[in-house]
């Protein structure tokens, strides 16, 4: 709704949370299969998870999916799957795993090029597959073989023995799946680091199979009609959009979040003059927090909607409160659940509250408000929220069908479907990116013909010298704070992180050695410094970290939230650099270096 | 008579501690707040630890779940003085908050630290269930919507559910379940009689690797974790 | 020749300021009892992990206290050893108090204060295996058979005192042991786990309530005009000396075996960690070293003011002991599954000391020293002044000619 009022509005800019959010991930499929969405994963039927800093128990979605999914692998079924998380923390993930290698942060991609290594030197991949259904394997094992066991042991960190199993077990073992998450992602080499980790799952033959990687099917809502535009809609349509995403800075992006702050306070490509926002919280979820705090100092006039109050709220300068899901109507889909297409509708359960009203029915009454090509875009949707839920499931079931089951399923998934599923030029799964090729033309940018540079690992670009601020910072998200919503939630925040038995606080992790070698005790108050902010906080040392990681968990330092939230930990984000993975937009979360020192 | 009991598969068990959240949720045992976590206040009936052996890289953090382990030798129901705390039949140890008179040894004597002590009048606020108490239907115990200050509180496998599953003629084990089975998204936890050969609870104790928390110390607990 | 008891005068300045003090005291009683009873145990420094603290710390130590007074108390009429005849009204009159005290102590700790009834049901309302019920049968005989004695005394009734004494000395014997096994029974607390807690409890009891003793008698006959009767007060001390090399046996057998698996690393946590100076500073170093060399080195073991600088250590030291005992036994965290437990469910705990647990406890002591000042002005407890002559004299001191 929000993308429709937006063009029949006749504004370009409507930025999602996504850029913050695992952009580079569906940039990684895209480069591979064509499919810019997250992979879905036949969990049910798989033998092997390879995880590359995915926390699925801790931050992945979907997540009660996940959750489930999980119990079933491990012991509902004869064979019981093997588990391997490669990260540089010990998460609840790594501790319910059946292996933890850490790694340097940022290498994972080079530890997907090792691995490939092993498996095409060892000629273990899925050869009828490759042959029948991949294209550019040739230009692929040229770039890989430029990266081998010894190298790949150096960069990661990891022995060449454990490179060389891992790779093993993983061909071996089938079916298996190479998830990749945050760790690998949120890195300015993200997509480059997505698309090397799904390419092992195209070199052992883990794409749309049982047990493998999944194209989900989208369940076909009942078609809107075309937006009316009118004359200004067309104009500020065709103006460059404030996240520069598809421009030269971002040629592939969809969304790029981070972008706005710096949009915004420096007027390019045009000054704003007017915002609205939905339910988001950018103050404490992006990186650089400052910026966007200054951002919206700077904007004239913002409207915010929201069910409760929250940090970018206290920017407003019109606040509309929102239902939650309890209180309106909705349809949902899982965008990467398990295979097979389902909707479900969200009916209200509770009165809402005061005045508050669903975001649609706000945005139905502001289009009649409007009037003009505006009104006559959502005229026939019907009047309300639900009318409209009623007329979008209309193409899946009878209203009262779904009224009374709540979800529709779709038909059974279909594996194997090679011959339509890859949206290339090659029409097949692509080990040397046609898409990406197409989009360096489409940008002049010159091919350099002698390195094949659709497939890289580059060393990561850190922001901070290496001699100032000798340290990585690890923002993780612990599931308490999943979502950002649950700070005010003394339930929540008393069992906050279960795997230190801390609660109400944010504890800043460091290795016991590391810890050690400054000064720093257990339990002692310190400063962790990056180039660009500072925070204080108790150290925890620990044992299940990198020697060069600092880990701090996000979601506490809400000054906005309510009465249990107040004065509760500090907000790692602050410290974070901004940084981008170009191709999708990503904001990197993981490439800033800081300095720990006793307060 | 069954024997009740739990099994925590501890492979299936994410860390998610949606069983912590949900036993409060049924049982309105109040949340804390910081200086009440500070203090070691606050009252948990299920909570969840890590323990963590080894060092870098090869560390090795648990996370287990721990209920009150219904002990069929209970230390606590040996030493409390007013027959406040004793054991069922069916091998819940029941907890009767008229009778408590808050002398806390129990509390001493557990060796799980399931228990805890009400150090305040609970805020009207921080219950969320004003409604009465679930049916009960012995006179023995009383499930107070609202603990009173000054008595020992501590998990009683949500008695009232199964004792009222009884009465309906419902399968215990399979429709109805403590909250904490119920909410436990990987279903990694279950419940049922261990006198029944039938149920996933005789099986896991009978399991070649089925293990109890300080079971040297012969209390018998009545929770079973399969171990990773 | 016949002794004879009198009531104090109670008319002097000092005394009345005494009563007044003690009395505000025991009006801190009341009010921070109510704060406590309307407010919860949250305004004291109890916590989940150590539920026990400053009361039942106070209510061990009054009935060690108690018990050790009767016991001392014994020597004059069960033993028949007259010398020690002067102190027995005064230590059977301090045992009741102390007992009541006690009894007050763990009536104020209970969670539901008014429901205290429930501890004397006995076999109907009771679990007999609750070492809190035996106990209280303990109690209540005991109170009783020291008021019986008391009675006796008074009334001059020497025969029956005797019996009954006898019967009160192994009821004390027996109320101090039980209480040493509420701790030493709980298994799953490895330092109250022990066989030798009773004794060591005893042992303590009686070191306590010996040193207790002399400070009031000392206290009594100086404030009261009396002479000092320096041999009993001397043989008293080494009487002392002796009680205290004896606990100090006790105390290091049961440390020694709990140094051994399993349970070493709870003893190695009172020895070394965060509370490891109840047990140093003064379990050991007020309650056993320093005094033992006050009484034993002869230039300060005989002088009157060396016997009552030990005795006041071995009073600090014997409640550092209680202290000892109780908090670390709880703070000690308990080890579920074996490795390092994390965050709060593994870290010791901690026991802060707060205004309102105090005030309370000290409320206590003054209400039980209050009713001992006044109990002195009404009842027949001291010895008569012109008797001193006599005192001292009177008899054999068999402590003298045995141990010479």
């Amino acid at each position: 709704m929000i993308f429709r009022f937006a063009g029949a509005f006749g504004t370009p800019n409507i930025v999602s949370g996504d850029g913050l959010d695992g952009e580079s991930e569906k940039s990684g499929n895209w480069m591979a299969d064509g499919h810019y969405e997250f992979s879905a994963y036949d969990l049910d039927q798989t033998q092997y998870l390879l995880l590359f800093g995915a926390d699925l128990l801790e931050s992945g979605r979907p997540l009660s999916h996940l959750l489930r999914k999980w119990g079933r692998i491990r012991r509902e079924r004869p064979n019981r799957a093997k588990i391997v998380m490669v990260h540089p923390r010990y998460s609840v993930t790594a501790a319910k795993s059946d292996e933890w290698i850490p790694i340097s942060p940022g290498t994972e991609g080079a530890l997907a090029m090792g691995m490939a290594y092993v498996i095409i030197q060892e000629r273990l991949y899925d050869k009828a597959f490759i042959e029948r259904w991949t294209a550019g394997f040739e230009n692929y094992r040229k770039v890989v073989f430029q990266y081998p066991l010894e190298q790949v042991s150096r960069i990661t960190g990891i022995p060449s023995d454990t490179i060389q199993r891992l790779a093993r077990e993983f061909a071996v073992t089938k079916p298996a799946i190479a998830m990749r998450g945050k760790g690998s992602l949120y890195l300015p080499g993200g997509s480059y680091n997505s698309y090397a980790i799904h390419c092992l799952n195209g070199l052992v033959g883990s794409i749309d199979v049982p047990g493998g990687v999944l194209y989900q099917e989208k369940p076909h809502y009942k078609a809107l009609p075309s937006i009316v535009e009118d004359g200004i809609a067309k104009k500020g349509r065709g103006q460059p959009p404030v996240d520069f995403r598809g421009t030269e800075r971002f040629p592939c992006a969809r969304t790029v979040t981070n972008q706005v702050p710096e949009s915004i306070l420096e007027e390019i490509p045009y000054p704003t003059e007017m915002a609205i926002g939905f339910n988001c919280n950018f103050m404490m979820t992006a990186p650089s927090t400052k910026r966007w705090e200054e951002a919206m100092k700077k904007v004239p006039f913002y409207v915010h909607l929201s069910p409760f109050m929250n940090e970018m709220a206290l920017y407003a300068d019109l606040l509309l409160p929102v239902t939650t899901y309890l209180e309106e109507w909705g349809y949902d889909h899982s965008s990467h659940g398990a295979g097979f297409a389902e909707v479900r509708i969200k009916q209200p359960v509770v009165k809402p509250y005061g005045e508050a009203k669903s975001s649609m029915d706000i945005l139905l009454m502001l289009a009649k408000k409007l009037g003009g090509s505006i009104e006559k875009s959502f005229a026939s949707l019907g009047e309300d929220q639900e009318r409209f839920v009623q007329f979008r499931t209309s193409s899946l079931m009878p209203w009262k069908d779904f009224l009374a089951k709540g979800v529709w399923v779709g038909p059974e998934y279909q594996y194997k479907k090679y011959d339509r599923i890859f949206k290339t030029p090659s029409k097949r799964f692509e080990f040397s990116s046609g898409n990406l090729e197409t989009l360096f033309v489409k940008n002049g940018k010159r091919r350099d013909h002698r390195r094949d540079d659709r497939h890289r690992y580059d060393e990561v670009r850190f922001l901070g010298e290496k001699e100032s601020y000798p340290l990585i910072l690890h923002p993780y998200q612990p599931l308490m704070a999943f979502e950002h919503g649950s700070q005010n939630y003394p339930w929540a925040q008393e069992i906050y992180l279960p795997l230190h038995g801390i609660g109400w606080n944010t504890p800043v992790e460091i290795h016991s050695e590391t810890a050690r070698r400054l000064g720093i005790r257990e339990g002692d108050e310190i400063w962790v410094e990056s180039s660009f902010s500072k925070i204080k906080a108790r150290a925890k040392c620990s044992e299940g970290l990198h020697p060069e990681v600092i880990a701090i968990p996000s979601g506490q330092g809400h000054y906005a939230y309510g009465r249990w939230q107040k004065g509760i930990g500090v907000n790692p984000n602050e410290l974070i650099g901004v940084d981008f993975d170009r191709i999708s937009g990503q904001s990197s979360y993981f490439n800033t270096r800081v300095k720990v020192y006793k307060a | 008579m069954p024997k009740w009991a739990m099994v925590i598969d501890l492979d299936k068990c994410t860390g998610c501690q949606a069983c912590v959240v949900a036993c409060k949720e049924e049982n309105n045992v109040p949340h804390g707040s910081p200086e009440e976590q500070r203090r070691r206040r606050d009252i948990y009936w299920n909570k969840v630890i890590a323990v963590t052996r080894g060092r870098y890289p090869r560390i090795r953090t648990e996370l287990i779940p721990m209920p009150c382990m219904q002990c069929d030798d209970p230390p606590c129901v040996t030493v409390c003085p007013a027959k406040a705390t004793y054991r069922r039949e069916d091998g819940i140890v029941i907890q009767n908050y008229r009778r408590c008179i808050g002398c806390k040894y129990c509390m001493v004597a557990c060796p799980y630290g399931a228990r805890s002590f009400n150090f305040r009048k609970q805020d009207e606020k921080e219950y969320h269930r004003p409604d009465p108490p679930p049916d009960h239907h012995s006179r023995e115990v009383w499930p107070f919507p609202v603990r009173i200050q000054g008595v020992v509180e501590k998990c009683t496998f949500c008695f009232h559910r199964i004792d009222r599953g009884i009465r309906e003629r419902k399968k215990i084990g399979v429709e109805v379940v403590p909250a904490c089975v119920e909410a436990c998204p990987s279903c990694a936890m279950a419940f049922g009689d261990l006198d029944d050969p039938t149920s996933p609870v005789s099986n896991a104790f009978g399991s070649r690797t089925a293990f109890r928390l300080r079971e040297e110390l012969k209390t018998n607990p009545k929770v079973i974790y399969l171990p990773r | 020749m016949e002794r004879s008891y009198v009531t104090i005068e109670g008319k002097s300045r000092g005394y009345y300021l005494l009563v007044t003090l003690l009395g505000l005291g025991s009006s801190s009683l009341v009010v921070s009892f109510l704060v406590a009873y309307l407010k919860g145990q949250q305004m004291w420094g109890v916590s989940n992990i150590i539920p026990w603290g400053q009361l039942i710390i106070l209510y061990i130590y009054f009935i060690g206290l108690s018990a050790g007074a009767v016991i001392i108390s014994s020597l004059g009429y069960v033993l028949k050893w007259d010398f020690y005849k002067p102190i027995t009204r005064l230590a059977v009159f301090l045992g009741i108090l102390l007992m009541v005290g006690a009894m007050l102590f763990v009536f104020v700790d209970l969670g539901r204060p008014e429901k205290f009834w429930r501890l004397f049901g006995y076999y109907f309302l009771n679990n007999m295996t609750s070492l809190f019920v035996i106990n209280s049968i303990f109690y209540v005989g005991y109170i009783t058979l020291m008021v019986l004695y008391l009675w006796l005394i008074f009334e001059k009734k020497k025969r029956w005192a005797t019996i009954v004494g006898t019967l009160d000395v192994i009821w004390a014997v027996s109320v101090h042991m039980g209480t040493g096994a509420i701790f030493g029974l709980i298994g799953n607390r490895e330092i109250f786990f022990s066989p030798i807690k009773p004794f060591e409890f005893l042992a303590a009891a009686l070191t306590s309530g010996t040193s207790l003793i002399i400070l009031i008698t000392l206290g009594a006959f100086k404030f009261t005009g009396r002479k000092i009767q320096e041999e009993l007060i001397f043989s008293l001390g080494r009487l002392l000396s002796g009680l205290i090399l004896v606990l100090l046996i006790l105390v290091f057998v049961d440390k020694l075996t709990h140094l051994y698996f399993p349970g070493r690393e709870s003893t190695l946590y009172l020895f070394t960690g965060n509370y490891w100076w109840l047990f140093w500073v003064f379990q050991i170093g007020m309650g056993i070293i320093i005094p033992l060399f006050l009484l034993i080195y002869p230039q300060t073991g005989r002088t009157v003011k060396g016997v009552f600088s030990a005795s006041l250590s071995v009073m600090i030291g014997v409640f550092g002991e209680r202290a000892a005992l109780v908090i670390p036994g709880t703070a000690y965290p308990q080890h579920f599954f074996p490795g390092f437990i994390e965050g709060m469910w593994g870290k010791p705990g901690i026991f802060p000391v707060t205004i309102w647990e105090t005030l309370l406890t000290l409320g206590i002591v003054s209400y039980i020293a209050l009713l001992f000042v006044l109990g002195l002005k009404y009842l027949e407890i001291l010895p008569a002044r012109d008797n001193e002559a006599i005192a001292g004299m009177e008899g054999r001191n068999p402590l003298i000619e045995t141990v010479g």
